[in-house]
Parts: structure tokens; sequence; C-alpha cells
């Protein structure tokens, strides 16, 4: 047995896949590639294949990380030019690595995910810098942000995510289109989408004329938990 | 790359399923539009999913693409939000591989497989800002062409269409575009351009038939151009074995109806179910080799990554050694992690045991379709399947671990009478107590009634479908019995919209303007229950004093003309009539008896 962890883009021509859609193209990309990929035992026996942390419909991303078990030792350089075959445009293998097999999931040290987000100048009127920062400060100002879900047993639930919001700024709020750069908590262990975010924002006052927003997101980067304090996942993680 | 040339960023943000539009799918053709001779848009009148799990499409997109100096591309109906979004942006329908809009090719070929889906036909017309009629067109805008089980009676379509191919495409159609593609410099008339190609194999113009009526009713085709044929010939592949066939099919993104790889083993059926419109226009059975079979299996499974084969064909369990076949599948894709699957066995115990064989560890749940409960009205349809083999089926298929059962059956067949529809449950009902007298308590059944259409080219294209208030009476009664029976799972075909379908099934050109009338009023996606709406349908009926039981209701006379008699299916009208014949015949013994 062997683990082989990987780091891949997703560009806009793959952006409107959903997670269940990517799963399924790499796993028969795999397939395809020949590679003695191993499978779960029992009846139903699926590939030992895992993607970090899903990648919401609609947003790119420049560094999501995965892991394939194999049932040979195999030569990461192998494993990543034999799987790049397999992969059309929109999806780009970058670095793979082996792991250690007693290391926790990939998808169980992701601790937080930094996106950035763009306004898409679709929009008739703009809506002003001094708008934009007003209503992230009165965003960040309060204690409580309600996110309503519902659980395994149908009932509505709320969800405090005013303590996920770890970073919340303006890149530019002058240029146009505006972007938002964010740091948010993510994982196993509950999150926020950052559609959420800027629907909370736009209630803020970011729209004033209600009008529709196109947000283009893209995830920068995935965050893991070491000694306390949050750090970006690197290749070799 | 992706299909965006037409269709921005912020369209797709806003629509279902965003995937089914990217067109930059794996083993997609993307070629250049300058660099080949003739373009052709393959048009589905479905939603994607649907769409991409027919056959026929692969088929073509793989013949007409390996020629370097043709192309196809696919397009599909979009959803109805999509629609919406490119009416308001004023936006025309694209072809997924490039974006190009649809008016821009030669050809759009639409693959006709169901009634329901004619409202849709129109609609992408319109969408791809074309003019709805054949006559309106200029010669500069695409010809539109029609193919599949439905152009074996299009003439509800006919004014719309500049021609149709009778029978199986694959290997006529790459012949006809590079005929059209020599023709397209030089004959720049359009009606001259069709005259041209009128003589080749299966093209059927309606354009230079006139039909004739009196009295309401249909009497003939009169033609308007010498070179018209007085019959068409339908075209059909004489060698499986040598026929084109997709062995590195486009693999979807989105999960779709058929989601799995397909190897065609034979074409056309034996047995000749008097009710089936496939077991006739199919003729005669063609069987690919096992040798070809499983070379094609292994390309497509190679090319594809997908994890399960189907063998499919009107009645897989009819292909001689199928056990033999499945057997050296096995071990050829043995360690590639793949499952085989049969889609349509017959009921007895052979094909227990396959299934068996196929499913090796997991049960889930046995599909077969008995259609009628009794055995007089089996022996009428020519379903001939016995009690026994029932019972045997199921008795098999019980010992080796199945607990759950999807049988398919239909109600309004000839010579049904209320006592037969009542036996589905009380067949259903006999099953589960015999097996819970030997300890099985936990058989369950999932029971699907469909209504029977009369379709062109079967022996029961005369008879009529059963009136729309009878059929509901009876799906209630099987519903109030199935009430009682909470292990069994029962569901059952919108009874409007098969009337809708038996309208069409057996459809003249007077209903070429309904469909534009229903279109106009908002009909789309008529074989989607959620978007099916009957009443726009009547009203249309109304607008144009057209009744939908004239076509659907009606006997038809053995020596009456018929709208399709020009298109020849293969099979003599004269056999036809003996086969329905012996239908009644057998009806009649039970009262003998």
């Amino acid at each position: 047995m062997s683990r082989i962890r990987f780091i891949f883009s997703r560009g806009t021509e793959l952006a409107y896949l959903s997670h269940l859609d990517l799963m399924r193209l790499f796993q028969r990309a795999i397939r395809r590639s020949k590679l003695p990929v191993a499978y779960s035992q029992g009846f139903n026996p699926h590939m030992r294949f895992t993607i970090a942390l899903p990648l919401p419909l609609g947003v790119t991303g420049d560094n999501e990380f995965a892991e394939v078990y194999f049932t040979n030792p195999l030569a990461p350089q192998l494993f990543h030019d034999s799987l790049s075959a397999q992969l059309t445009v929109g999806l780009n293998l970058k670095k793979a690595w082996t792991v250690e097999e007693n290391l926790p999931s990939i998808a169980a040290q992701i601790a937080a995910a930094r996106y950035k987000v763009k306004l898409l100048p679709e929009v008739k009127t703009k809506p002003d810098p001094a708008m934009l920062r007003a209503a992230i400060t009165e965003l960040l100002a309060t204690d409580q942000i309600l996110l309503p879900k519902t659980n395994k047993k149908k009932k509505l639930i709320y969800t405090n995510i005013r303590p996920f919001i770890y970073e919340l700024t303006a890149v530019s709020e002058t240029d146009w289109p505006f972007s938002l750069d964010m740091l948010v908590k993510a994982g196993s262990e509950g999150g926020v989408a950052p559609l959420f975010l800027l629907e909370k924002l736009e209630e803020e006052g970011l729209n004033p004329d209600d009008q529709d927003y196109y947000w283009k997101i893209h995830r920068e980067s995935l965050y893991t938990e070491l000694d306390g304090s949050l750090k970006p996942l690197t290749e070799g993680m | 790359m992706s299909g965006s040339e037409n269709i921005p960023e912020f369209i797709l943000d806003r629509v279902q399923k965003p995937a089914r539009y990217l067109g930059n799918e794996w083993n997609s053709c993307h070629k250049d539009h300058e660099q080949v001779s003739l373009r052709m848009a393959f048009a589905f009148p479905d939603l994607y999913e649907v769409g991409m799990s027919n056959q026929g499409l692969k088929i073509l997109y793989h013949s007409v693409n390996s020629n370097p100096e043709l192309l196809m591309e696919r397009v599909f109906a979009p959803a109805s939000d999509l629609e919406k979004l490119l009416r308001s942006y004023g936006k025309p329908l694209f072809a997924l591989e490039s974006g190009k809009s649809l008016a821009s090719f030669d050809v759009i070929g639409f693959s006709l497989q169901y009634e329901l889906s004619y409202s849709n036909v129109l609609n992408m017309l319109d969408l791809a800002l074309l003019p709805l009629y054949s006559n309106q067109r200029l010669q500069t805008d695409p010809l539109i062409i029609g193919g599949g089980p439905c152009a074996f009676n299009p003439e509800p379509l006919a004014p719309f269409f500049d021609l149709f191919v009778l029978g199986e495409a694959e290997e006529i159609l790459p012949q006809l575009l590079k005929t059209l593609l020599t023709l397209k410099h030089t004959v720049k008339d359009r009606r001259e351009l069709l005259a041209k190609i009128a003589a080749v194999k299966g093209v059927y113009i309606p354009g230079f038939y006139q039909p004739l009526y009196r009295a309401g009713k249909f009497q003939g085709l009169k033609k308007l151009h010498p070179n018209a044929p007085e019959w068409i010939e339908k075209n059909f592949v004489a060698d499986l074995d040598q026929s084109p066939y997709p062995t590195a099919p486009v693999i979807p993104y989105i999960q779709t109806v058929h989601d799995r790889a397909v190897v065609e083993i034979f074409r056309g059926c034996a047995r000749g179910c008097r009710f089936c419109q496939a077991g006739y226009i199919f003729k005669p059975v063609r069987r690919r080799s096992p040798e070809k079979i499983v070379d094609l299996a292994t390309k497509i499974i190679d090319s594809s990554g997908y994890d399960e084969i189907s063998l499919s064909s009107l009645s897989s369990s009819d292909y001689p050694r199928i056990d033999d076949l499945i057997y050296t599948l096995n071990c050829k894709l043995a360690g590639h992690k793949v499952r085989c699957s049969l889609p349509s066995l017959r009921m007895d115990s052979y094909s227990v045991a396959l299934a068996e064989e196929l499913h090796q560890g997991k049960r889930s749940t046995l599909t077969f379709a008995p259609e009628a409960a009794t055995e007089r009205l089996r022996r009428v349809i020519g379903k001939n399947i016995s009690e026994t083999d029932i019972y045997k089926a199921l008795e098999e298929a019980v010992k080796a671990g199945w607990q759950g059962f999807k049988l398919y059956f239909m109600i309004g067949l000839p010579t049904e009478e209320e006592s037969d529809v009542v036996a589905i449950a009380e067949l259903c009902h006999l099953l589960r107590q015999h097996f819970r007298r030997q300890g099985k308590t936990n058989i369950r059944f999932s029971v699907s009634v469909a209504t029977f259409v009369p379709k062109a080219h079967s022996p029961f294209q005369w008879e009529p479908q059963l009136q729309l208030v009878d059929v509901l009476k009876r799906q209630r009664l099987l519903l109030d019995s199935f009430n009682k029976m909470p292990w069994v799972d029962f569901s059952w075909h919108d009874a409007e919209a098969s009337l809708l379908e038996a309208v069409f099934a057996r459809g003249d050109r007077r209903l070429a303007p309904l469909i534009e009338q229903a279109w106009r009023l908002g009909c789309r996606f008529d074989g989607w229950s959620e978007h099916f709406q009957f009443d726009l349908w009547m009203q249309a009926f109304n607008d144009l004093d057209l009744s939908p039981a004239d076509y659907a209701n009606r006997r038809f006379d053995h020596d009456e003309p018929l709208p399709w008699d020009h298109l020849y299916s293969g099979v003599d009208k004269d056999l036809l009539i003996n086969e329905h014949n012996l239908a009644s015949s057998l009806n009649e013994n039970r009262w003998s008896e």
C-alpha cells in the first residue's frame, strides 16, 4: 500500500462542476491511467480517493489538495505524469508526493480556506468604496451571524458563523470591479461558504439598489492548524 | 474551450447544472470550423442527461467525426432557466463544442426518439432564430433533417423539416453529408438541391409530397416532384461487425440517465411482440460477433474509465451463448473493477442464472416486463411467457437471494377487460403469498404501468387507444388494489401524456399547426410530468378545431390509406395485417374454449 497526495488547480473551464462531478472525473481519469489504485473492501468497493475540501460549484481554485491510495509503491513523478495525461484543460496537476500511511486523512487536516472574490462588471450602478468599507465594518461589528441549515432530522438549526470569519478585507475599493479577501473556517468541524458572507454584505448595504450581483469566487489556499495557529497547506504536508 | 463564446459566465452562474452546457467533456471532438467543409449539429430535443444516454447520438457523432472534412457538434434542449436567460439576453442557441450559434451550421439533425419531444424541436429551432417552417427558411439557412424511430411516421413534423433519413443512419449519414458537400457550392437553390438527393436510399423529402384528404380523412399522398420516389426504403446496417461504433465515447460530467459504457450486442428483435414498434422497424436481427464485442468493450473501458459496461439490445438474454460471452468478458476485464449489466432480461430461469452471474454478491432489484398479467392477454399481444415461466423465474431469483422485483405492465391493450387489469394486482398478491408459504416474507414489488399506444408499423397500428376516462378508471382500479399492498411500490404513466403520444404516433400533417400552437402557448418538455401541460394542449386542439380522439381512439381500417404507408420499414403491410388478425383470432379462441 502507498499513499500519494497532490495539489491541483481548477480553472474557469471546469468551474461549473459540482463536487460529485469532480470526484467522478478524477476517479475515471485515475482508472484510465491504469495506475494500481486501491479499493475499499466489501460488496460495494469504492476507490480510495479523497478531495480535501469540496470546491463549490462555480468556484475556481489554485491550491486544492487530494490524496489517493495505491496497492503498490508508486513514484510520485510517474503518478503525476500518468494522471496529467488523462486530464483536459481546466484541471492542472501541480505537485505530487508520497505521505506516510499513518497520517490523518487530508480532509481531517483542513481548518480554514482563503478566498479572493471579485464583483463581475455586469452591474449597472457600482457601489462606491465607502459603501464597501461600511458594509465590512458593519458585518464584523455584529457578534452573531446566523447560518440556517437543515440537520439530518430535517429540522432547521442555526449556527453562529461570526467566529468563523478570521479575516475580511477589501483588497481594492477604488478599482472597478473591486475585490475582497477572506479567510474563513472550513473543514469537517464546520465552516462557512463565501457566497453566504457576500449575501450578508449585500444585506449590510453593499447592494442598496438590490441588483443582481455576479461574484467570481476563487479559492487561493487551504489552511491547517499547527501548534494552535493557522498555516497554509503546502507541498509535502 | 468551454462553450462560452456565446454563453457568458454570469449566465452559467444562474442556471441549474451548468455542466450540461460546457461541451468540453473527455473525448468530445473539437474541430476548427474553417478547416472542415461541412458542419452538422446533432440536436437532441430533450435535456443533456437524457440525450447523452442515447446510443444513437454516440454512434453518429463517431461516424461523422471520423471523416476529416466533416464536423458534428452536439446541442440539447436547454432547460427552462437557460431558455429564459437566452431569450432575455437575445442570445441564440449554441452548439456545445464550439459555442457557435446553431444557425451557422450547414445541417441541423434532430434525433426523434419519442413523440413527446416535438414541442422541444420547435423551441430549439426558434431559439436558433430560424423560421419554423421549411418553406419560410432561406437557402443560406441550415438544412433541417430528422431521424430516429419517429421518422417512421414524421408526418406531424413534416412541414418543419427539409428531409428525414429513414432507418439506421451510421453508414448513410456521412455519405449523404459528403454528397451535400459537393452540391453545396454548385447548387444554390434549396429545392434543386433536395431534388438531387431525393433518390438517396432512406431520404424522405416531405416537401415533394402533398397529402390529400376527403371528408376529413387522409386519402394518400400526391407526388409534387418527378424525382420523389413512390415509397422510401429504410437504411439498415448489413454487418454490425463492419459498422462504425464509438470506442471513445464522450464522458459526461454530470450523471446521466445511463451513465456507463455500452456495447450493442445485437440489433433488432426476433420476438415480434405486436405492440412493439422497435421490434418491427429494427428488423432484421443482426448480431455482433463475440470477438468484436469483447474487443469493443475493452477499448471503451480503456478510453472512458467507466466501471460498468452494459451489453445492450432489445432483448439481451436472446443473444446466443450470452453466458459464454459474459464469462469471457469478466475474465478479460478482471482486475479492472468493471461490472457487466444486461438491460433487458427475458422472464425465465435462464435469465435469472445470468443475472446471478452478473451481480456477483450484490443483490439489487431484478427487472422483468411481463406486460400483461393474464396468459390470454399475453398471447394476444405476442408476449409469449407462461404463468409457469413467471413463477419459475421468480422462484430461482428468490432462491439466489433477490427480494425486490421491478415489473413492467401495460394497460389499455387490445381486447383487455377490467379483469385483466385487476389480474396485475392479483398476480403480485399470489406471488407474495406463494413466497410467504416458503417462509420468505420480505418479497417486494415495484410495479410500473404504462398505457398502450398504437404505433405505426406495428401489427397493432390499427387499434384504438383506450378512451382517456377508461384509462383513468383502470389506473384507479390498480391504485385501489395496491393501496392494500404496502409491499408494492406502484407507479403509472400519465394517461394524458399517453393520449398525446398516440395522437402523434398515428398523426398526419394537419397536426403541424397544432404543435406550433401548443408551443406558442408555452408547451415544452411534454415527456416530463412536472412540465406537461395537458390543458394547453387541449386549448391548442380547440383553437385549431382538431380532436385528439380522431387520431388516438379511432380504429383504423385495414384498407384505409395510412399517413406513413409510403415509408417502408422492411415489413410488408400484409404481414402486419396477418399478425393483427392472428391476435384477434387468439382472443376469439378464448371464447370457443
